[in-house]
C-alpha cells in the first residue's frame, strides 16, 4: 500500500480486497491482506479464514 | 548492495528528495481505513517501512510517520478519490518485504503494496527486506544512500 503522511492517505482501489478472518485467540473478525494476515485486536497471527 | 540497519533508518537522497527506509522490527497489523470499510495487512518483522518524499521535505518528519507505523501502529486513513487535500501532503507511506520507488505512478492512486511514488532521480530503485537490513537493488547514478539518526528502541519481536 501507499499512503501520504500527515493525516496519511491513500486512494483505496477495488483491486485490493482482503479475505475474512476470524481471530483464534480473541474473536475478532477482519479483512487480512498479506501471506500471514495478525488479529488487528490481539496482534496475534492464531487467525484463520472465516 | 545490502544495507544493515544497526539500529538507524537508511537515508537514500537524490538532490531534494528522498527515501527514508526502517525494518518494521516485529509482527504486527497495519490497517488501512477507507470509506468502503478496513483492511489489515500483516507486516512481518523484516518487511521494510518506507516513507518518501519526492519534493523533499524533512527526514525528521519520515522518521516520525515511520514510528507512528511501526511502535504506535497508527492506522493508514484514505481520502476519497480527488479529495483535496491530497495535494498537501507531502510524505508517503509504503509497508511490505519488497517495495519500488517509481516516478511514473500518480501519487496516491495505486493500491499495489510494492510500489511507491517517488521522484524521477530515485525511480527504478527496489528495496527487498533482508534480515536486520536491507538490499538494494538498482540505485540510481547520483543517488546517496547514509545511515540516518537513532531508530529508537527496537520493538519486541
Amino acid at each position: 500500500m501507499c499512503s501520504v503522511g500527515g493525516p496519511m492517505d491513500i486512494e483505496f482501489s477495488e483491486r485490493v480486497k482482503g479475505k475474512d478472518y476470524k481471530c483464534k485467540d480473541c474473536g475478532e473478525k477482519f479483512k487480512g491482506l498479506g501471506k500471514k494476515p495478525v488479529c488487528p485486536s490481539c496482534q496475534s497471527d492464531n487467525v484463520a479464514e472465516a | 548492495m545490502i544495507h544493515s540497519f544497526n539500529g538507524k533508518f537508511l537515508l537514500i537522497r537524490q538532490g531534494a528528495a528522498f527515501l527514508l527506509v526502517a525494518g518494521a522490527g516485529h509482527r504486527f497489523s497495519l490497517c488501512i481505513e477507507s470509506p468502503s470499510g478496513e483492511c489489515c495487512q500483516g507486516i512481518e518483522p523484516d518487511d521494510l517501512l518506507v516513507v518518501s518524499a519526492p519534493e523533499g521535505g524533512e527526514p525528521e518528519a519520515a522518521v516520525m510517520l515511520i514510528e507512528l507505523l511501526r511502535r504506535f501502529h497508527t492506522p493508514l486513513l484514505v481520502l476519497p478519490k480527488d479529495h483535496p487535500g491530497s495535494r498537501r501532503l507531502r510524505y508517503v507511506v509504503s509497508a511490505g518485504p519488497v517495495i519500488r520507488a517509481d516516478c511514473s505512478i500518480r501519487r496516491g492512486t495505486h493500491p499495489e503494496q510494492h510500489l511507491i511514488c517517488a521522484s524521477a532521480g530515485l525511480t527504478g530503485i527496489s528495496l527487498c527486506g533482508v534480515p536486520g537490513g536491507c538490499e538494494i537493488r538498482d540505485l540510481p547514478t547520483g543517488a546517496i544512500a547514509e545511515e540516518y539518526g537513532a531508530a529508537g528502541p527496537e520493538p519486541e519481536r
